[in-house]
Order: structure tokens, then sequence, then C-alpha cells
């Protein structure tokens, strides 16, 4: 089966055709609900943010400019959604009840809980200029010049931030990692 | 060539680490941490926490979670276009109320406060065929105010029986005046018989 493109989907949806916007949710789902959960680190706060980042998404889907990516464009309207609900959670939960990747031996998941709580609490310590971007960093799939589009900042100013919060976080976790 | 000055290209360093370099900068920096053990450690300790980090901040979502995601989006979509269609219709209330409103209450306050009746000389408009026709008819009103709608259907039992439909009662208010005769006609209160009389 033909594969359409994000902008075939896009033309498809504006022209009428709803039920192609299902494609597309589908297709970024997984990806928006990720950076939404990072960010909040509550699985109820970061569902909200992920639905109400493709609802807003179809409704502003005239506004949406093509040169971008339309991921790209999703992460900002998420990132905005994070933002406004994390000031009304007031702080990032700690998420000590998520999982992780567990292992067989109990001991190590032990270990390895206590260090990925202790990363995110090192990362929830960040100033939030510098969180925004190793947040979006995780998952490797935004380039630097996505990541200023997503936040708004300019390229200088991506690297020069992840910069400094990787060299504080390898600091403070240096007995860690 | 990428220079041995550390803190000059930490943002190259990053951007290798990240995979971020063109292949000519690659190879530069590839040649550069051959010959430089402090940047390689630097550049193992990033690859590292990064690595850290994406364990740490790998949340699996409840299982099935993603197999009704979409449809509970469809779902919101449209109930937001039901919920964005419904203000128009109180849009109209809430913005057109006050005026309706006040309307209305001036309309019941004349009514009421001026010393309106319905002169004996009241008349009923009955349409025929199109044509309207005014003909008078004593209405029997009480001493002062609207006469009963006994009142004003009575006489319509009066018409000559050719007349088959009464398409409205005019009821000819009086001017500031007051009930002189002739009156001077100031409102005409219209009530249309949907169906006929």
């Amino acid at each position: 089966m033909n594969v359409l493109s994000d902008q075939e989907l896009i033309e498809k949806v504006l022209s009428g055709e709803d039920a192609f916007y299902g494609q597309l949710v589908n297709r970024y789902q997984r990806a928006v609900y990720s950076v939404a959960i990072r960010y909040l680190r509550q699985h109820e706060a970061g569902d909200d943010v992920a639905q109400e980042t493709f609802i807003r998404a179809y409704f502003s889907l005239k506004t949406y400019d093509n040169r971008y990516r339309f991921y790209t464009w999703l992460l900002r309207i998420t990132i905005n959604l994070c933002h406004d609900a994390a000031k009304k959670q007031q702080k990032y939960i700690p998420l000590n009840d998520l999982q992780i990747q567990a292992s067989d031996n109990p001991l190590e998941n032990v270990a390895q809980q206590d260090s990925c709580n202790k990363i995110r609490e090192e990362i929830d310590r960040l100033p939030a200029d510098q969180r925004d971007i190793l947040l979006l960093r995780v998952d490797r799939e935004l380039s630097y010049e996505e990541i200023s589009k997503v936040l708004n900042i300019p390229l200088g100013t991506v690297m020069s931030r992840l910069f400094r919060g990787r060299k504080t976080l390898m600091e403070r976790l240096k007995y860690i990692i | 060539m990428i220079e041995n000055k550390h803190e000059l290209k930490v943002n190259q360093l990053q951007a290798y680490v990240d995979g971020r370099l063109d292949p000519l900068q690659k190879n530069k920096a590839d040649v550069h941490l051959k010959n430089c053990q402090k940047c390689r450690d630097l550049a193992k300790k990033l690859g590292d926490l990064d690595k850290a980090i994406s364990r740490a901040e790998y949340y699996p979502a409840p299982e099935g979670y993603f197999n009704t995601f979409s449809s509970r989006v469809a779902c919101s979509i449209a109930q937001r276009k039901m919920a964005k269609a419904k203000p128009q219709f109180w849009g109209i209330l809430r913005w057109g109320g006050v005026p309706i409103a006040a309307a209305a209450t001036l309309t019941i306050l004349i009514v009421i406060s001026v010393n309106i009746y319905i002169s004996d000389k009241g008349s009923i408009l009955v349409e025929r065929e199109g044509i309207k026709t005014r003909m008078a008819s004593k209405i029997e009103t009480t001493a002062e105010g609207f006469g009963s709608s006994r009142d004003l259907i009575e006489p319509l039992a009066l018409m000559p029986h050719e007349i088959n439909e009464v398409k409205a009662i005019v009821i000819y208010l009086p001017g500031d005046e007051g009930p002189i005769h002739p009156p001077e006609i100031a409102t005409a209160i219209e009530i249309d018989i949907p169906n006929g009389g």
C-alpha cells in the first residue's frame, strides 16, 4: 500500500477528508506522548497533553507551514502545552512509580531504578531552558535546527544550553555514570 | 583541522557525539580525537551521559494505550466541533439577549403604564384572497385595558359566513392624546393567526 507523506495527508485533511488525520495521529502518537510524559512525569498529565496536541494541531492545521517538518510543528504545540500543564501541577512530579527497562537481576533492578531516579532528579534541577533541550534530545530525532524551531530560540543558543546542561549533569552524576 | 583549543570546540565535540557533523568535519574531528586524550575522555563522558539519560527517560506507555489513542483524539475533535457550533446560538443569546430582554421589558412597561385600551372603535382586519380589509366591529372591552380574548374573538364569529379565513387581528392603539374619537393611531399591534380563523 502506498504510504502517504505527511504533506499529502495534511492536504487531504484540509480538503475535508478528516479520516486521514488518523494516519498522522498514528504516525506521531508515540513520539508526542514520550515527549509529554518526559516533561510532566505523570501518565495522566502526559496523556492529556498528547491528546490535546493532536486536537489543537487539527484545528490549526491551516496555519501549518510546510517548510518545516510536521513533527517539529507538533512538538512545538506539545512543549507549549507541557509548560502550561507544568505550571498547573507546580512542579515536575518524580516518576518513581514509572517503569524502567528491567533486567533479570533484582539487585541490578533496584540499583538501576535508583540511578534512574537520581538522573531524573538532577535533570529536573537544571534550569528549565537547559532541561527542555536535553529532554528533546533524548530520542535523537530532532536536529539542533529543529530544536531551535520547536523552542523558538537561535541555533547557537540551543548548542550552548545543551552543553551547559550536559556539563552540569556530568559533574553532578559523576559517581553514577 | 580542529585545533587543540578544547574550550573553543565543545560545540563541535558535542555535535560529533550527537552525530551532527558533516562528513568532512567528522573526519577532522576523528583525526583530532586520535591525538587528544582530553577530548576523547570528554566525548566518552558525553556519550555515556546520553545513554544514561535515554535509559532514565524511557517511560513505556500502559499496555494497549496506543490502540485507542487515535479514536479518543477523533472523539474529542468531534466534541469540540459540536461545542464550537453551539456558541453561535448561545452567542446570540449572550450578546443579543440583553437588548432583546431590554426591548421586551420596555414594551411591557409601555403597555402597562401608558393608559392604553382598545378603542370602542376597535377594528378587525380580515384578509380575503390577499386583500386586507379593516372591518369595523365593536369590541367590548373592560373599563380600561385590553379586552379579553373572548371580546376579540366573539365579533369574528358574527362575521358573514363568506369570510373563511382570518389572517390577523389588528388592534389600533390611541396616541398620547388619549382616547379621542376618532383615535389618533400611534401604534398597531397585529396578531397573526397562522392557520387562519
